[in-house]
């Protein structure tokens, strides 16, 4: 037998397969050397972009670390996709190491064309080792291992301290202004510059944005947070959390049954974690007894608002970054506004210390491998939102009820000051302030009046919604199943009894009656019920169009029993959005309802809704026309106010309805008192998430 | 002769339902299906005493859900679930709203005949009792047959009442997310439950529609 050792072998082409496409974005592979540097147990670690705003400039990383020598260059450096965690490890500063399989370092080197390596390790203080990859050299070979790579030790220049030096030169492409902000960003939030930074790790990155970054996140305006949420995960996986006012008082404490949602109240079973969150009120009257103002805390909340997730002091991104709300605090605050914080009036942090090596980052460093721990650390800190959700909204109940109960006392003592002021104004002027005050008060009272009533109606309306509700599950259930059961006995028996010509002709046409009118009830209350499925109110994806197809199935006894032709010309493809089906279903069901009121007063014609939809970068436009008569005797503007209505016996709702929740849904609406069909026509842009 | 059904003698039919009307119409529909309509008044004893002397009294029962009040103290699915165990056939009508389902998903393993409550008729109801019987013989209809299923957890949502997670069922429809009540998972298990964990289950792949799939026999893997 004859016999010929092999091994695989790797095209040049795998470089960039590792490299570029599995870490695409610069500020994710220069991170990556950073958390070398980390590895390294550098206190300090410079990063410097020279002439970086045109291809050809320069990227250096420089770290006062422990270095490397020929060795582990060779046998660690330089060997890609092997990940050196090891959780029962700590570097001589009893650090975690971050772990790295090398493929963000790879992504990184290859910035330029040239990558140059240059370490002084700690225990050998009179040697520097030098590496030097030319890029160019792979293109020309036929494998990865046809490239000999030379690590060249050189005496060491006197003076020359410890730590390790990366040169990328000649880079492929520029590195943007967006690129640069978000470089600073990560660089900055990495070591956790909101706690105590025990590590003593502080990177650093040479160039304007960072400075000014800097000086916003260092600015530190957590003392201006009207509430500080924070909860601790201990080993045994048991919580406790507390609430404490912008004074540093505590609010309310909490313990592991109170916080877990769960029903049985279990542990978590996640590593020890830490969860501090500070969520602000940004109006003028918080602000008043600030040291800070609004605009200061909103920029800097803009930045680095948002929960970020810290690993044994290393941040992990993506959590935290704009647009990630991995603790889906905007949909909770979206279905439920009150008292809530959003990532952009609340900022926090979620501190993980794990050895055990539980939570897994992904390859390619797009946050953690979705694994049970990983939902049980997610579980912690939704739990503690909730939790602080709950004892706000009770606070704020309580402040309600305060408020109810002292307004009246303060406008008569408020009004006893004016009568007061009024007294010392000289006699002669008395009578015209008098009266002026008096018409004042007119006006205020007819104000207060309009209120209570717009109060009174949303009670009304909604107490009407929960008794239709009511209703629709009773006559849904027992009187109408009656009727139609007993209808279809009378149509069996008297058919069989009376035979089908004799039938057909007494009793054919009464009996198909009940049943038709049955049906038709039977809608009304599935439609009611259907309206109030409270699963349509979770936080989900939503399918714009399968929700506008559903609400005109739903709609379609009414609409054909009115004679109104509803038509839909839907943009191909399958717009989504990210909010509640209930939201994006109120809108459609307001429009058609409205529609289908002032339809009503159009004798003669067909009467015709046409709904639309239509798709461009990221937006869905809905336009809801129809051929009534149209948006008059108020303007295209008002009639988005609650309680403003042209209609006798109208709520004025239905608009205002849509109007909020479209702002809610982050989009925007407007009307046209004329549209295309002669009638009103409202045109609703919503962002989407995908098509 | 009194009317056989898949080779069953069945003749005497206990009606079930809490609202008199409901309970005489449905009577109709039973007396239609040339069986003897027994409507029950109830109160209802225990549900161990109902279901043994439903057994002992009647050949098959047809019952409504939603039994409440002062006329029972369990559901119509509880009912019809305890009268699979003694192999007494029995039909239960539903509207098919998603709550009357969560609450009833833990007892479809055992509910061979669910009927939406606009689809009664004296042929559904002879359908509905000869799936029973063909059941307890160990040879249930297609949509009935139970097949080990991998089950994906999609996500789940503790902050409603009932807890509910939802599911895929690859092997039924990959597309179609299944809601489904936390507590239909054992109490010991229910922590595993979480979003991408897969587990097996004994899922009748042949239903036709969500609401009518059944799962039963989990086997949790420790890891998802």
């Amino acid at each position: 037998m004859t016999s010929t050792s092999a091994s695989l072998r790797f095209s040049p082409d795998i470089l960039s397969r590792l490299g570029e496409e599995l870490n695409p974005s610069i500020d994710q592979s220069i991170l990556e050397l950073v958390k070398n540097s980390f590895d390294a147990d550098a206190k300090n670690c410079t990063v410097v972009l020279s002439n970086t705003d045109s291809t050809g400039g320069v990227i250096r990383i420089s770290d006062d670390g422990d270095g490397m020598d020929a060795d582990g260059i060779v046998n660690g450096w330089l060997v890609l996709g092997h990940s050196s965690r090891d959780p029962e490890k700590r570097t001589r500063l009893n650090r975690v190491p971050a772990g790295s399989k090398g493929l963000g370092r790879l992504a990184a080197l290859r910035l330029g064309l040239t990558a140059i390596l240059e370490s002084r390790p700690r225990e050998k203080k009179r040697q520097e080792y030098r590496l030097r990859i030319q890029w160019s050299d792979y293109a020309a070979a036929s494998v990865v291992e046809d490239v000999p790579l030379t690590v060249e030790e050189h005496v060491r220049k006197s003076g020359g301290s410890d730590g390790t030096d990366v040169t990328i030169e000649n880079l492929r492409a520029a590195v943007s202004r967006p690129e640069v902000k978000r470089l600073a960003r990560s660089l900055i939030l990495l070591a956790d510059p909101f706690g105590d930074n025990p590590e003593g790790f502080k990177p650093v990155l040479k160039a304007s944005e960072f400075s000014d970054l800097e000086a916003l996140v260092t600015a530190r305006y957590f003392q201006d947070a009207e509430l500080h949420l924070t909860a601790a995960l201990d080993k045994k996986g048991h919580v406790r959390a507390s609430i404490t006012d912008w004074r540093g008082k505590a609010l309310f404490t909490a313990k592991h049954e109170e916080v877990s949602a769960l029903p049985g109240r279990p542990i978590y079973k996640c590593p020890e974690a830490t969860f501090d969150l500070w969520a602000f009120i940004l109006n003028a009257e918080t602000f008043a007894t600030r040291t800070s103002t609004i605009a200061e805390v909103r920029e800097w909340l803009q930045f680095f608002g948002g929960v970020h997730l810290y690993q044994n002091g290393l941040r992990v991104s993506p959590y935290g970054n704009p647009g990630n709300d991995w603790l889906d605090m905007n949909l909770r605050r979206t279905q439920s506004p009150e008292e809530r914080p959003s990532t952009n009036n609340s900022i926090g942090r979620v501190s993980v210390h794990e050895t055990e090596g539980l939570l897994v980052q992904k390859t390619d460093r797009s946050g953690f491998i979705e694994n049970d721990s990983f939902a049980e650390l997610k579980r912690f800190a939704s739990d503690a939102l909730e939790w602080m959700a709950r004892r706000r909204m009770q606070e704020a109940q309580k402040r309600r009820a305060r408020e109810r109960e002292e307004n009246p006392r303060r406008s008569s003592q408020a009004k006893l000051r004016v009568s007061e002021a009024i007294r010392s104004v000289p006699a002669i002027q008395r009578p015209a302030v008098q009266q002026a005050f008096d018409k004042y008060e007119v006006v205020r009272e007819k104000e207060i009046k309009t209120l209570r009533k717009e109060v009174q109606l949303y009670r009304t309306l909604s107490t009407a919604g929960i008794t239709a509700a009511t209703f629709a599950h009773e006559s849904a259930g027992n009187p109408i199943k009656a009727i139609d059961q007993a209808a279809k006995a009378v149509e069996r028996r008297a058919r069989k009894e009376l035979g089908e010509e004799k039938y057909a002709e007494a009793l054919l046409k009464p009996v198909a009656l009940i049943l038709r009118s049955t049906d038709a009830l039977k809608v009304l209350g599935s439609v009611t019920l259907s309206l109030l499925d409270h699963e349509k109110r979770r936080a989900a994806r939503v399918d714009v169009h399968h929700t506008i197809k559903s609400v005109l199935h739903m709609y379609e006894p009414f609409t054909l029993d009115r004679g109104v032709t509803v038509t839909s010309q839907l943009a191909s493809g399958s717009p989504f959005l990210r909010g509640s089906e209930a939201a994006l279903e109120s809108i459609v069901t307001n429009f058609l309802n409205n529609s289908l009121v002032w339809l009503e007063k159009l004798h003669g014609n067909q009467r015709t809704i046409l709904i639309q939809t239509a798709l461009s970068e990221g937006i869905v436009q809905l336009t809801v026309s129809d051929n009534g008569t149209g948006i008059e005797e108020i303007s295209v503007e008002d009639v988005w106010l609650p309680g403003e209505t042209t209609r006798p016996n109208g709520t004025g709702l239905g608009l205002a309805i849509v109007h909020d929740t479209v702002q809610d849904l982050g989009g925007s609406v407007r009307a046209v008192a004329h549209g295309g069909l002669g009638g009103a026509t409202f045109i609703v842009e919503l962002p989407i998430l995908g098509a | 002769m009194p009317p056989q059904i898949v080779g069953r003698e069945v003749s005497r039919v206990k009606v079930v339902d809490d609202d008199p009307a409901a309970r005489e119409a449905m009577s109709y529909t039973v007396n239609d299906a040339a069986f003897q309509a027994l409507p029950d008044d109830g109160p209802l004893p225990s549900l161990a005493d109902f279901v043994h002397a439903a057994k002992s009294s009647v050949d098959a029962v047809v019952c409504d859900h939603r039994i409440r009040g002062s006329y029972a103290t369990f559901t119509g699915a509880e009912a019809v679930a305890g009268l699979y165990g003694e192999k007494c056939p029995a039909v239960l009508c539903t509207r098919w709203s998603t709550a009357d389902i969560d609450a009833m998903r833990q007892y479809i393993r055992y509910i061979p005949s669910l009927i939406p409550s606009d689809d009664v008729s004296p042929e559904s109801l002879v359908d509905g009792i000869s799936r029973c019987i063909q059941e307890f013989r160990d040879n249930p209809v297609p949509s009935r047959k139970p097949w080990r299923t991998l089950i994906r957890v999609e996500s789940v949502d503790t902050q409603l009442l009932p807890a509910l997670f939802y599911v895929a069922v690859s092997g039924w429809d990959s597309k179609e997310i299944i809601r489904l009540p936390l507590d239909l998972i054992p109490k010991g298990q229910r922590s595993l439950i979480k979003p991408a964990y897969r587990f097996f289950a004994q899922v009748n792949k042949g239903a036709e529609r969500p609401e009518t799939l059944f799962f039963s026999d989990f086997e949790f893997p420790s890891k998802g």
